[in-house]
C-alpha cells in the first residue's frame, strides 16, 4: 500500500514562469582606492549561482533578468544590487566597519560563516516554481544526506515520516524539531497532530496521553479507522522560504538541547533585499492519477470463488454485475497552487510581503484541501544602534481529505458484484440482495465519499517579533518575542443511512472537536564577534529562552439529527461533551555558543545548553548538554595554495556532545494520577489510579561522535561533503517490567540504550558548463545502521507494540520483524505449509498452538531501511531544463497488510479479493502459492493463513523511485514582449 | 520610546518562567488527598482493589476471565471442591500442590501481583492523607485507619498463601515482601526483599492496632458493612491471633483471639439469629429479583445483622458484580463431589441439603453446563450475583470456642458458642442435644468438633485450606508436606531480582 501511495507522488509539472530569463553579466570589483578585490564571492540571490572574483577582481555569472547580485568579502561591507540591463557591471565595496560573514548560515540563535562551520549540517535552498502544492518535508526528499523521509499516508495534509539519523528513541517521537525563524513551532509528535475518523463516537482529538510506539514510526498497518496525523508543516507555503539548514551532530544540535537529538530543522524566510523591488508570481498546476492500481477480482469471479467456499444453499453470491469500486472512487486530480510576493526597501526599511492560495484534489473523488497563506516580514533599521523587525504567517487551511485513504480501503474491499446505484438511480446500499454476508462498514464507497463529510480546519499564525540593539560593533543585544497560533475545528459526519442497513454502521451522528493550541516562546540573546590581528575571530551567542504552550480542546458529540441538512453539533437531538480541557507545559533553558577560529585556519567550538522541563519531576527536571568541535581548513594552508591550486576549500572537522529528547510525552512530572470510575462501590463513586507515580523517570541522553569534511575543487565545480557519525542514546525509555510487588506490570523506565552508526555523503557536481548546456549532479547518499545495546534486566524483551509485531532484542536493530515461518502450499492436498524452528515443515499453522505460538517465531528482517539516498540531474539547453530526480531506499522489510487482507475470504466481511486468488490450489500437483480455499490452517474462527504475524505478506520495502520529472522552459524578454504579456 | 519598546520586551520575556505547572483535567495526590471528599473516594478504590484480588470486581471493563481468585484457595484443594480434569490448570495446581512455570507465572502471579496492588492503593491513601491531609480532622484520621486495616487484610490475605511457615509456625520463615510506601517509579538497585513471617505478621498486627482507635467505635448499619469499623478490625484480629497461634498452640495468641472475639460478640448492632433458615434466608438469600423492573434492582432481603463485613455485589447494589459467583455457577472447572453433602453434614443440617430452590446451600447452580453436577449457592444462583461475606459472627464465635479450650479447656462459654453454631441450621423440632463437657474425651476432641463445624458452618467461605495447614491436617491431597501445602511464589519476582526474592523452600 505504501509503495503504490507514494508513486502519487511520481507527477509531471508544467509550470509556467516569468521573468526568469538569464543574462550573463561581467565585471571587476574594487575597493575604494580602485584596487581590485581578489576572492569575493558574487552570488545571485536566492539562487545557487555564485562565483568569486580572480586576481584581478573580475568576475562573470549568469544570472535571471531582475536579480540581485550579492558581493561579499571579509572586511568589507556586503554591497547588494540589482544590474538591470547592464552586461558589464563593476562594483566598489566598502572597507567594512564592522564584522560581516562571507556566507552566513543560521546556526540556532546565531549565524555563522559557512567556512568556519565545524558541525555537520546541511542546506538545502528550495527553487520556488518547484515547489507546487507539497509540503516542506516532502521536497526534502532526497535532498540532503542522513534525512530519511517517507510519506506515511497517501492522504492530503497528512504527516510524513521524517527521520534525521536513524531512530534514537523507542518510546519517544522521532521527528526533528522545526524552527520557522527563531519560533519552535506546533509540534510534530503524534499525540498533538492525530485526530480520529472513526465513526464519529470516539474523540477526534488525542491529548497528548502515554503514548507507545516509536513516535510516528508506524509501518504498514492497515488504514481504516485509522486516526488521521495530520502534518503540521502543511499550513508553510514552500514559496516563504529562504532556506533551510538540517541540524545533525551535537555540535549543531546541542544549541537546542533537550529537543535537538533527532535532529533540528531551521526554516528561514525570505526578507526583503536593499535597493530593489520584485514581485514574483507562480502559478503551477498538476496532474495526480494513482499508479499501480491493486489488481482485484471482477464481480463473476467474486461470486464464484466465495460460491466455492460457501456451498451451502443458505449462501448465496450473484454473478452478473461487475463493479469497479476503486475505479468508482478515484479520478484524476487536479491541483493548482498560485503564489505573488514582493519584496524590496530601503536604506531603512526592508519588507517581503506574499500570499498563496493552493487549491489541491486527492486522488478520491470528493476530498481536496485549499489553502490560504500570508506573510508579511518586515525589518527596520530605526537608528544607526537599534533596528526592529517581525516576521508574521497567517495561513488557513481547509482539509477535506481526511478520508480519502479509508473510503480508497473500502472501495478495495467491497464486493464486486454489487452496483453502485439502483436501477432508479438511488444509491445501493449493502451487500443485500446480492450476497449473503458482506462488508458493513463499505455499505457503498462511493456514498461514503459523497455524503459523509469529514474535515479539518486550521487556522494558524506564526510569528515573532524582535528588536536589535547593537551599542558597539561587536556586540548585537536581541530580544525576541515570538508565538505559534493553531486553532483547528475538525468535524465529522457520518450521514443517515436507511433503515435496511442503519443497525450495524454508525450513522446520523457528528463529533466535532475544537483545538486551541497557543506556544510562546521569548529569546534574548547577546551575539558577539571580535577581530584579532591576523584573521582570528572569536564569535558567538549567550542566551536564555523560556518556552511555554497551552493545548486546548473540547469535543462535541451528537446524534440523531432531524435532516440530513442539518450539520451542527449543536442541532442533534441528542448530544454530550466527550472531553474539554487544556494541557500545558513549559520550558526555561539557558545557552551559549563560542567559536574560536585562529588565522582562518583553526577553528575551536563550543556548545551548551541548560534546559528546564515542566514535564519531569523536580528531581529530574533540568538537562544539560555540552558539546565541543574542531576543524581544520587545511586548504589555507600555504603549501595547500601553494601546490593543489585546484582546492577551492577543504576543511576537516569532527564533534562530540550530548543531546536528548523529549521522549516522555506526558504532562505535569510523572505524578500519580486518578481518575473517577464509572462504576460505584456499595453506591459511592471511587477513584482508580490511571497512572502511577514515575518519579525516577529521567531524559533520555544521546552522545554522538561526528567526524567529517567539507571540500570544494575545480571552482566549485565538484562540491564535497562527507560526515561519519556515531550516535549512543542512554537512558532510552522502555516500557519494561517492574517487580510484581509494585503492584503494577510495566512502566515506562530509562532503561534502554542504543546506538546508529552511519555515513553520509553529498557530492554536486557541475560536469557541464559551455556556452549553451549545462549539467548539474547532486547525489546523496546515507547509510545508518541501528542496534540496541540494551534493554531491561533480563536482557532481553519482546515487544509486539501497538500489534505492529516488531521485536526488540539486545544486539539487534529497533523494529524487526517477528514472525512465523510460510513455507507455501503442499501441491498434493492445498494446504499450507508452515516452517518450524525445530526445522520441520508441518501444515499445523505455529500459532494455533498458543502455549509456544512465539516460541516458533523468528526475525525476519527489520522494517527501517539501512541505505537510503536521492540523485538529482539537471540539464540545461538555452531555455530548457530537465529535472529528474531519483529517490532509493534499501534494506528495510514491510508487511503488506493490504495485501493479507485481500486474501482474506473466511470472514463474515466477505472482502474482494487479490487476483492473486485466482491462482487457488485446486488440483493435485498443481505448484501455486495459494492454499485451496478450505484448508487445514483454518481452525475454529481462525484463518492463520491471513494472519500478519507470518511471512507470507513479508515484502521488501527497497525501492528505487522517479520521484521528480520536470521540463522547464523560460521564454526569453523578446518573446514575452511579443505575446504582449510584457511591456 | 524606542527605550521603552525594549524595556516592554525584556519584561514580558523574564517574566512568569514557572516550571510548576498543575493539571486540569486529572487529579493528582495532592488534590486528592486534601480534600476528604476526594480521599473518601480514593479509599473506596482501594476497597475495590481489595475486593479485585480476593472474588473479583468490576475493573475497566467486566472481565471475569480469570479463574483464580485469591478467595478460591480457601476452598480448592480441600474437601469442600474437587476441581475438574481439563478445567483451570492453576486450580488443578492448587489441589495436587504441583506448580508449573506456566502456573506460577499465570494465575499465581496474578493473584500476587493484585493482592500487592490492593496493598499500594492502601499506601496511597495512608501516605497521602498523611502529606496532604488536615491531620486533626477526625474524617481524615479515620480514612488513614481504614487504609491501614485494608493494608492489614490484604496482607493477611497474601501471607496465609504465601508465607513459607506463616500458619505452620515457623516465624522465621519467608514472609512477604513489606510495602509500606506507595509506588511510584522503578530502581532495579533498590530491589526489596522478603520479610520473615513474624515481621509480616508484626506488620499486620501493628497495622490493625493501630487503626483501631480511629476508626468508628461501633458497626455500621448491616447495609453499609463494606466498611471498616473498629469492629471489623477486631474481628478480623481474632483470625489473625488464631491463625498465628494456633498450630504452636500460643497462649498469648489464644488470648488476644479471646480478648478480640469477646469484644466482638459482645458488640451492639451483631445479631446471632437463632432461625433455623437464616443461612438461604437472610445471611446468603437468594435475591430474586422482578425482572420487570429491570432498570431498577430492588433490594429483595434486608441483610443479616450477623455478617461483619462483605463485598457490597448483591445484585442490587449498583451494578457490580463479583468474579467467583460465575467460576462456581458454572461449574466448569470446579465442583462439589456427590458424596460430599451426606460426608460432612448430620442428618436434618439445612446447611447440607441439596435441592435446587431457594431454600438450600448446595445445589445445581447452571443448566447449561454440567447439570449433573452439584455446587455451592452462597454466592450466586440462577437469579444473580450475591455478597462475598469476608467475616461474619459464626466464625467469631468459632474463633471463641477453639482459642477457649486451647487456652483454659471446655469451658460452658466455649460450649455455648459451638452449640449456638451446631444447633442452629435445624428446624426446632429436629435441633440435636446441647453438647457438654461429658461429651467430648478431652480438650482435643472438642477443638476437633469445633474445626469440623467450623467446616460445615464456614464451607466455600474461603476457610477451610487454612484451618486445615493452621491445625496440622491434611489436605485433599494427603501426601502432602506442611511445605507443600502454601502456594510458591511467582518464578517472575525471583527471576526480576536475579535470585534476591527467594521461592518458598517446597518450590525452588
Amino acid at each position: 500500500m505504501k509503495k503504490f501511495l507514494s508513486s502519487l507522488l511520481a507527477l509531471v509539472l508544467t509550470t509556467v514562469t516569468w521573468a526568469q530569463v538569464q543574462v550573463t553579466v561581467t565585471g571587476t570589483v574594487t575597493d575604494e582606492k580602485d584596487q581590485p578585490i581578489a576572492g569575493v564571492v558574487v552570488f545571485e540571490e536566492g539562487t545557487p549561482n555564485a562565483t568569486y572574483t580572480d586576481g584581478d577582481g573580475k568576475y562573470t555569472i549568469k544570472l535571471n533578468v531582475g536579480g540581485i547580485l550579492t558581493f561579499s568579502m571579509i572586511g568589507y561591507e556586503t554591497h547588494k544590487e540589482a544590474p538591470g540591463n547592464r552586461s558589464l557591471f563593476n562594483v566598489k565595496l566598502r572597507e567594512d566597519t564592522g564584522f560581516r560573514l562571507l556566507e552566513s548560515v543560521v546556526t540556532g540563535y546565531s549565524t555563522q560563516d559557512r567556512r568556519n562551520i565545524t558541525g555537520a549540517m546541511s542546506s538545502v535552498k528550495l527553487r520556488e516554481e518547484k515547489s507546487a502544492g507539497a509540503s516542506l518535508d516532502l521536497l526534502l526528499a532526497g535532498q540532503a544526506p542522513g534525512v530519511f523521509v517517507s510519506a506515511s499516508n497517501g492522504g492530503l495534509g497528512s504527516a510524513n515520516l521524517l527521520v534525521i539519523r536513524g531512530v534514537s528513541s523507542i518510546m519517544g517521537d522521532n521527528n526533528p524539531l522545526y524552527v520557522i525563524d527563531g519560533v519552535p513551532i506546533y509540534g510534530t509528535d503524534r499525540g498533538s497532530n492525530s485526530l480520529s475518523t472513526h465513526g464519529g463516537a470516539i474523540n477526534a482529538f488525542a491529548m497528548g496521553s502515554m503514548t507507545t510506539g516509536g513516535g510516528s514510526l508506524q509501518y504498514n498497518s492497515d488504514m481504516i479507522d485509522q486516526t488521521f496525523e495530520k502534518n503540521p508543516l502543511a499550513t508553510l507555503n514552500p514559496d516563504d522560504i529562504e532556506s533551510i539548514e538540517i541540524l545533525k551532530d551535537a555540535y549543531a544540535t546541542a544549541i537546542y538541547g533537550s529537543r535537538g537529538s533527532a535532529g533540528v530543522i531551521l526554516i528561514t524566510t525570505k526578507k526583503g533585499a536593499r535597493e530593489a523591488s520584485q514581485v514574483t508570481v507562480n502559478y503551477g498546476i498538476s496532474f495526480d492519477r494513482p499508479m499501480g492500481k491493486i489488481p482485484t477480482l471482477t464481480g463473476d469471479e467474486y461470486a464464484n470463488i466465495y460460491s466455492m467456499y460457501y456451498p451451502s444453499t443458505g449462501y448465496k453470491f450473484k454473478s452478473g454485475v461487475n463493479t469497479d469500486w476503486v475505479d468508482a472512487i478515484t479520478r484524476t486530480a487536479i491541483s493548482h497552487n498560485m503564489s505573488a510576493s514582493v519584496n524590496g526597501g530601503t536604506d531603512k526599511i526592508n519588507y517581503f510581503i506574499s500570499l498563496r492560495y493552493s487549491d489541491t484534489d486527492s486522488y478520491v473523488i470528493n476530498n481536496d484541501m485549499q489553502s490560504y497563506n500570508a506573510r508579511i516580514n518586515l525589518t527596520s533599521q530605526i537608528s544607526r544602534y537599534m533596528s526592529v523587525g517581525a516576521n508574521m504567517s497567517m495561513t488557513k487551511m481547509y482539509n477535506h481529505a481526511l478520508e480519502a485513504s479509508k473510503i480508497y480501503n473500502l472501495a478495495l474491499k467491497n464486493a464486486p458484484n454489487v452496483p453502485i446505484y439502483e436501477e432508479n438511480g438511488d444509491y445501493h446500499y449493502g451487500f443485500g440482495p446480492y450476497n449473503s454476508i458482506g462488508y458493513v462498514d463499505a455499505y457503498n464507497p462511493v456514498a461514503s465519499a459523497y455524503d459523509n463529510i469529514c474535515t479539518l480546519q486550521d487556522t494558524r499564525a506564526v510569528g515573532n517579533i524582535y528588536a536589535e540593539l547593537k551599542p558597539v560593533k561587536w556586540l548585537a543585544l536581541k530580544s525576541e518575542i515570538g508565538m505559534d497560533l493553531n486553532n483547528s475545528v475538525t468535524y465529522t459526519k457520518k450521514s443517515e443511512l436507511p433503515e435496511s442497513i442503519a443497525a450495524s454502521i454508525p450513522n446520523n451522528q457528528a463529533s466535532e472537536t475544537t483545538g486551541n493550541n497557543f506556544r510562546f516562546v521569548s529569546n534574548n540573546t547577546a551575539n558577539f564577534n571580535f577581530e584579532f590581528p591576523g584573521k582570528s575571530f572569536l564569535q558567538g551567542v549567550i542566551g536564555e529562552s523560556y518556552e511555554t504552550s497551552d493545548e486546548y480542546a473540547c469535543s462535541v458529540y451528537g446524534s440523531d439529527f432531524f435532516s440530513p441538512q442539518l450539520i451542527g453539533v449543536g442541532a442533534a437531538q441528542n448530544k454530550r461533551v466527550t472531553n474539554a480541557g487544556s494541557s500545558k507545559w513549559a520550558l526555561l533553558s539557558a545557552f551559549s555558543r563560542i567559536n574560536y577560529t585562529h588565522h582562518q585556519k583553526y577553528i575551536l567550538g563550543f556548545t551548551h545548553r541548560l534546559d528546564g522541563s515542566s514535564r519531569y519531576n523536580r528531581n529530574h527536571r533540568f538537562l544539560s548538554t555540552p558539546s565541543v568541535s574542531v576543524g581544520w581548513r587545511i586548504s589555507e594552508e600555504p603549501f595547500v595554495r601553494k601546490h593543489m591550486p585546484w582546492i577551492d576549500d577543504f576543511k576537516v572537522r569532527g564533534s562530540i556532545g550530548w543531546q536528548s529528547k523529549d521522549a516522555y510525552n506526558s504532562y505535569y512530572g510523572a505524578q500519580a494520577t486518578y481518575v473517577l470510575s464509572n462504576i460505584a462501590y456499595g453506591g459511592n463513586a471511587y477513584l482508580k489510579t490511571s497512572q502511577p507515580g514515575n518519579v525516577n523517570l529521567d531524559w533520555e541522553k544521546t552522545i554522538t561522535y561526528d567526524a567529517g569534511l567539507d571540500a570544494i575543487f575545480w571552482d566549485r565545480r565538484v562540491e564535497l561533503t562527507l560526515d561519519w557519525y556515531y550516535r549512543k542514546t542512554v537512558d532510552m525509555l522502555f516500557g519494561s517490567d517492574v517487580p510484581a510487588y509494585t503492584g503494577y506490570t510495566s512502566q515506562d523506565q530509562n532503561i534502554a540504550d542504543m546506538r546508529n552508526t552511519g555515513i553520509e555523503m553529498r557530492l554536486v557536481a557541475t560536469w557541464l558548463r559551455t556556452r549553451n548546456w549545462g549539467g548539474l549532479t547532486t547525489v546523496n547518499l546515507s547509510r545508518n545502521t541501528n542496534k540496541i545495546l540494551k534493554l531491561n534486566l533480563a536482557g532481553d524483551q519482546l515487544d509486539q507494540m501497538n500489534s505492529t509485531f516488531k521485536y526488540y532484542t539486545v544486539g539487534g536493530p529497533v523494529a524487526q520483524w517477528y514472525l512465523h515461518q510460510w513455507a507455501g502450499v503442499d501441491p498434493d492436498t492445498g494446504n499450507p505449509l508452515w516452517l518450524y524452528n525445530d526445522g520441520t515443515t508441518r501444515t499445523t499453522p505455529p500459532a494455533a498452538d498458543w502455549t509456544d505460538s512465539n516460541g516458533n517465531k523468528k526475525v525476519m528482517g527489520v522494517a527501517i531501511p539501512t541505505f537510503y539516498g536521492g540523485l538529482t540531474n539537471t540539464l540545461t539547453y538555452k531555455g530548457f531544463e530537465l529535472t529528474t530526480l531519483l529517490t532509493f531506499s534499501v534494506g528495510g522489510r514491510m508487511i503488506n497488510a493490504t495485501k493479507a487482507d485481500l486474501m482474506t475470504y473466511t470472514s463474515s466481511n466477505a472482502y474482494n479479493l487479490h487476483k492473486d486468488m485466482l491462482k487457488l490450489w485446486q488440483m493435485k500437483g498443481q505448484q501455486t502459492d495459494v492454499p485451496a480455499l478450505k484448508n487445514t490452517s483454518i481452525i475454529g474462527n481462525y484463518d492463520y493463513t491471513s494472519a500478519v504475524t507470518t511471512t507470507r505478506y513479508l515484502e521488501s520495502s527497497d525501492y528505487l523511485r522517479l520521484k521528480n520529472l520536470e521540463l522547464a522552459w523560460s521564454m526569453s524578454p523578446e518573446t514575452l514582449k511579443k505575446t504582449g504579456f510584457l511591456t | 520610546m524606542k527605550k521603552n519598546f525594549y524595556t516592554l520586551i525584556l519584561i514580558a520575556a523574564l517574566c512568569s518562567c514557572n516550571l510548576d505547572l498543575a493539571p486540569e483535567n486529572v487529579m493528582v495526590d495532592q488534590t486528592v488527598y486534601s480534600e476528604p471528599k476526594t480521599a473518601q473516594a480514593a479509599l473506596n478504590g482501594a476497597y475495590v482493589r481489595m475486593n479485585i484480588f480476593m472474588a473479583g470486581a468490576p475493573e475497566d471493563q467486566n472481565n471475569y476471565a480469570y479463574s483464580s481468585y485469591a478467595w478460591l484457595a480457601g476452598d480448592i484443594g480441600t474437601e469442600n471442591l474437587k476441581t475438574r480434569e481439563g478445567g483451570s490448570s492453576s486450580q488443578i495446581a492448587l489441589e495436587e500442590g504441583e506448580y508449573d512455570h506456566s502456573v506460577r507465572d499465570g494465575d499465581i502471579l496474578t493473584s500476587w501481583r493484585k493482592g500487592y496492588n490492593a496493598i499500594d492503593y492502601a499506601n496511597n491513601i495512608i501516605d497521602g492523607v498523611t502529606r496532604y491531609g488536615n491531620l486533626e480532622n477526625a474524617e481524615n484520621k479515620r480514612i488513614i485507619a481504614e487504609g491501614r486495616f485494608l493494608r492489614a487484610f490484604n496482607y493477611f490475605n497474601l501471607l496465609k498463601m504465601f508465607g513459607d511457615g506463616a500458619l505452620t509456625g515457623n516465624g522465621d520463615g519467608l514472609g512477604l515482601i513489606i510495602r509500606d510506601k506507595p509506588y511510584d517509579g522503578y530502581n532495579p538497585e533498590q530491589i526489596q526483599t522478603r520479610s520473615t513471617v513474624n515481621q509480616t505478621w508484626n506488620f499486620i498486627i501493628s497495622d490493625l492496632e493501630q487503626a483501631i482507635p480511629d476508626l468508628p467505635e461501633t458497626p455500621s448499619a448491616a447495609s453499609g458493612r463494606y466498611v471498616a469499623t473498629a469492629p471489623v478490625a477486631k474481628a478480623l484480629l481474632s483470625r489473625v491471633y488464631l491463625y498465628k497461634g494456633s498450630y504452636t498452640n500460643d497462649l498469648e495468641c489464644m488470648t488476644k483471639v479471646i480478648e478480640y472475639a469477646t469484644d466482638v460478640i459482645g458488640c451492639e448492632g451483631y445479631i446471632f439469629d437463632n432461625t433455623s433458615t437464616v443461612h438461604h434466608h437472610a445471611i446468603f438469600p437468594s435475591n430474586e429479583y422482578d425482572s420487570s423492573l429491570a432498570s431498577s434492582y430492588p433490594d429483595p432481603v434486608a441483610r443479616s445483622a450477623e455478617i461483619i463485613f462483605y463485598q457490597p455485589s448483591r445484585i442490587s447494589t449498583e451494578l457490580y458484580p463479583n468474579g467467583i459467583s460465575s467460576v462456581l455457577y458454572n461449574k466448569r472447572t470446579l465442583f462439589i463431589e456427590d458424596s460430599y453433602p451426606a460426608a460432612t453434614y448430620t442428618e436434618g443440617d439445612l446447611r447440607g441439603m441439596v435441592e435446587d430452590s431457594a431454600d438450600c446451600m448446595i445445589g445445581q447452580g447452571s443448566t447449561s453446563y454440567y447439570p449433573q453436577d452439584i455446587t455451592t449457592l452462597k454466592f450466586t444462583n440462577n437469579a444473580g450475583y450475591d455478597d462475598v461475606i469476608f467475616i461474619r459472627l459464626a466464625e467469631i464465635k468459632l474463633n471463641l470456642a477453639e482459642a477457649l479450650a486451647r487456652r483454659d479447656g471446655i469451658t460452658d462459654e466455649a460450649l455455648k458458642q459451638l452449640n449456638d453454631i451446631r444447633r442452629r441450621p435445624f428446624s426446632p423440632d429436629k435441633r440435636p442435644a446441647f453438647l457438654t463437657a461429658a461429651d467430648f474425651i478431652g480438650k482435643d476432641d472438642f477443638i476437633n468438633e469445633v474445626l469440623t463445624e467450623r467446616n460445615r458452618e464456614l464451607a466455600f467461605e474461603s476457610h477451610q485450606r487454612w484451618d486445615l495447614i493452621r491445625t496440622g491436617r491434611p489436605l485433599r491431597n494427603t501426601s502432602l508436606s506442611d511445605a507443600q501445602k502454601i502456594l510458591p511464589i511467582p518464578d517472575y519476582e525471583v527471576n526480576i531480582s536475579k535470585g534476591k526474592i527467594e521461592q518458598n523452600t517446597a518450590f525452588k
